[in-house]
């Protein structure tokens, strides 16, 4: 193969990173979008530090085999159809302990079947 | 390991020219794809490297250099004459990678780890197997090229 030949299939690789990138991005830049407008838009809050919880953004469900470290409340709730209707937008620095203990009293979240108490240590964005 | 290094010898000249490019274009794929994610959103890069401990400071500095290096590397691998450096250099960006992630499994409460779509979801553990897989393979495509050129002597 000759080096034209070489650079050309590898500027083709590049593209086709970026377009891949860019096609499987689409998704989760409208989840990004819907946030901004004050809406919830995760199916999961997991708790990623002490007094603060935030929406889990990836698709699928958060891994409970991430939930390591032991913490005073759950690592993954559910959000309700009732919570998706009602919670208020993710402040920037993601729910409190406060904010989580009044979406457990209004129904709005459940904890997760396999959750436990702990941090959750996986990504979330 | 010599088994493996005997099946190489007996390998055409071409099988290995194509193995070697392979890798390149393997490793440019991962790097031009993470580049390109990182610029795109950096915002959310340097808000989670801010996070981190030992980073935070440097945050924004980090958060251009990271994808930066990557798109260097990129047009290191694309360009023929100079793939053999850009392997070199994409195995030590990876393996630098690879201690942060081990010395955060180690010793941070939190994981931050802002990588590209391919390795989202995967938990820290695979997705140091996955970097080290891939430092391996950068090395055995250094390898490859530098006995392709001992016998093109």
């Amino acid at each position: 193969m000759t080096n034209l030949k070489k650079m050309a299939l590898g500027l083709l690789v590049a593209v086709l990173a970026v377009g891949f990138s860019a096609f499987t991005s689409k998704s989760e830049l409208k989840e990004h979008r819907a946030l901004k407008a004050g809406k919830v838009v995760a199916d999961h809050i997991v708790q990623i530090g002490t007094n603060e919880f935030r929406e889990y953004l990836l698709s699928g469900t958060p891994n409970d085999g991430l939930c390591l470290t032991p913490a005073s409340k759950d690592c993954i709730y559910q959000v309700t159809p009732l919570g998706k209707d009602e919670m208020p937008e993710q402040p920037v620095d993601g729910y409190s302990d406060e904010q989580i203990e009044e979406f457990l009293e209004n129904s709005w979240i459940e904890s997760a079947p396999s959750s436990s108490a702990a941090l959750y240590s996986g990504p979330y964005q | 390991m010599i088994n493996l290094s005997n099946r190489l010898f007996q390998m055409g000249k071409k099988t290995q020219e194509g193995i070697a490019f392979a890798i390149c274009l393997a490793c440019l794929f991962l790097f031009a794809l993470s580049a390109y994610e990182k610029f795109t959103d950096m915002e959310r890069f340097t808000a989670g490297l801010a996070k981190v401990r030992w980073i935070g400071t440097y945050a924004a500095m980090v958060a251009v250099a990271v994808p930066s290096l990557e798109l260097l590397i990129s047009l290191l691998l694309i360009i023929p004459a100079t793939q053999h450096l850009g392997l070199w250099a994409f195995a030590t960006l990876m393996g630098v990678f690879t201690l942060y992630i081990a010395s955060m499994l180690l010793w941070a409460e939190q994981l931050p780890c802002h990588c590209n779509l391919i390795l989202t979801h995967l938990s820290f553990g695979q997705h140091l197997v996955f970097n080290i897989g891939f430092i391996l393979l950068a090395l055995g495509g250094v390898y490859l090229r530098k006995k392709l050129k001992l016998q093109n002597k």
